[in-house]
């Protein structure tokens, strides 16, 4: 009779489950990764959003105030319907200056100056990153069609303040 | 003569085993909390974004902006339900007359499920 050694097969079931242990541990940590990203990323386009609405809020409600009003233009200053520059006019000491806010190189800038005085892309302050945007003036108010770096776009309307409208002007 | 340690190191393996499983299924599943936490904030950001923006456009009567927003016709029901062409979401829009003067319009944003997010009350001059 031949004597036949047992196989030990205690090393290889230790180590196929050492593996399942580290598989899993693997796909836990990316289902939690991928899971994170989602929600930083869906935070992170909701800060963005409403604080691009509430900074124009703020924006065009001030400027229905005082005798101040708002356009819509192109980077040369002509006022039109529908146009990538928000205008905002206010009288102060019988000069008249204007506030433009527009998309340049991805970033949304400010920039407030005589009105008479032609700007060049990238004058002003830098507020916020933003693709493009696109304004629609209507019967009292604006629609701001926005589209961020991420390809997301985000459509909403504000209202000037009543009182301020007609004149070919919002 | 030396014995083999593997069995042992198996017995720990089937014990961490399930221990692992628990610990992933609590973080798993607070994790999918978390996330869902953020889609209803999100979602409520966004009806929050619709509804200030309708309530805008009811206050001052601005069919344009109705238009604009692919919500057509708005001010003109008295009942109106639109699916939001931008978010998913469902418009509801509502108006009813206090006194000769003064109209109230209700807005409730829904999900599809008929579960409302957001609403609001906006009173305007007829």
């Amino acid at each position: 009779m031949t004597d036949r050694r047992p196989i030990d097969l205690d090393i290889p079931v230790v180590l196929a489950l050492c593996a399942l242990l580290a598989g899993c541990s693997v796909l836990i940590l990316f289902h939690g990764a991928g899971l994170y990203r989602q929600s930083a990323y869906r935070d992170n386009l909701a800060i963005r959003q409403q604080t691009l609405q509430q900074y124009l809020d703020v924006k065009i409600k001030r400027a229905g105030t005082d005798g101040a009003y708002v356009a819509v233009g192109n980077l040369s200053g002509e006022i039109q319907d529908t146009g990538p520059v928000l205008m905002l006019y206010e009288n102060i000491n019988d000069t008249t200056y204007r506030t433009a806010i527009y998309v340049h190189r991805n970033t949304l800038y400010e920039l407030t100056s005589d009105a008479g005085l032609n700007f060049a892309p990238g004058d002003g302050q830098a507020v916020m990153p933003l693709s493009h945007i696109t304004l629609t003036r209507t019967g009292s108010g604006v629609v701001v069609n926005a589209e961020f770096d991420t390809g997301d776009r985000f459509t909403f309307y504000i209202a000037s303040l009543p009182g301020e409208t007609g004149g070919g002007r919002i | 003569m030396t014995r083999s340690k593997a069995p042992l190191a198996m017995i720990e393996l089937l014990i961490m085993l399930p221990v692992l499983a628990f610990c992933a299924a609590a973080c798993l599943q607070g994790l999918a909390w978390s996330a869902n936490q953020s889609k209803i904030l999100h979602q409520k950001q966004e009806a929050m974004s619709v509804a200030v923006s309708l309530s805008d456009a009811v206050r001052s009567k601005d069919e344009a902006a109705f238009d604009a927003l692919d919500i057509p016709a708005a001010l003109e029901h008295d009942i109106y339900d639109y699916r939001t062409g931008h978010t998913g979401l469902f418009v509801s829009i509502v108006h009813s007359r206090q006194n000769p003067y003064l109209l109230q319009t209700d807005i409730t944003i829904t999900d599809k499920n008929g579960t409302e997010i957001y609403a609001i009350s906006v009173n305007s001059q007829y």
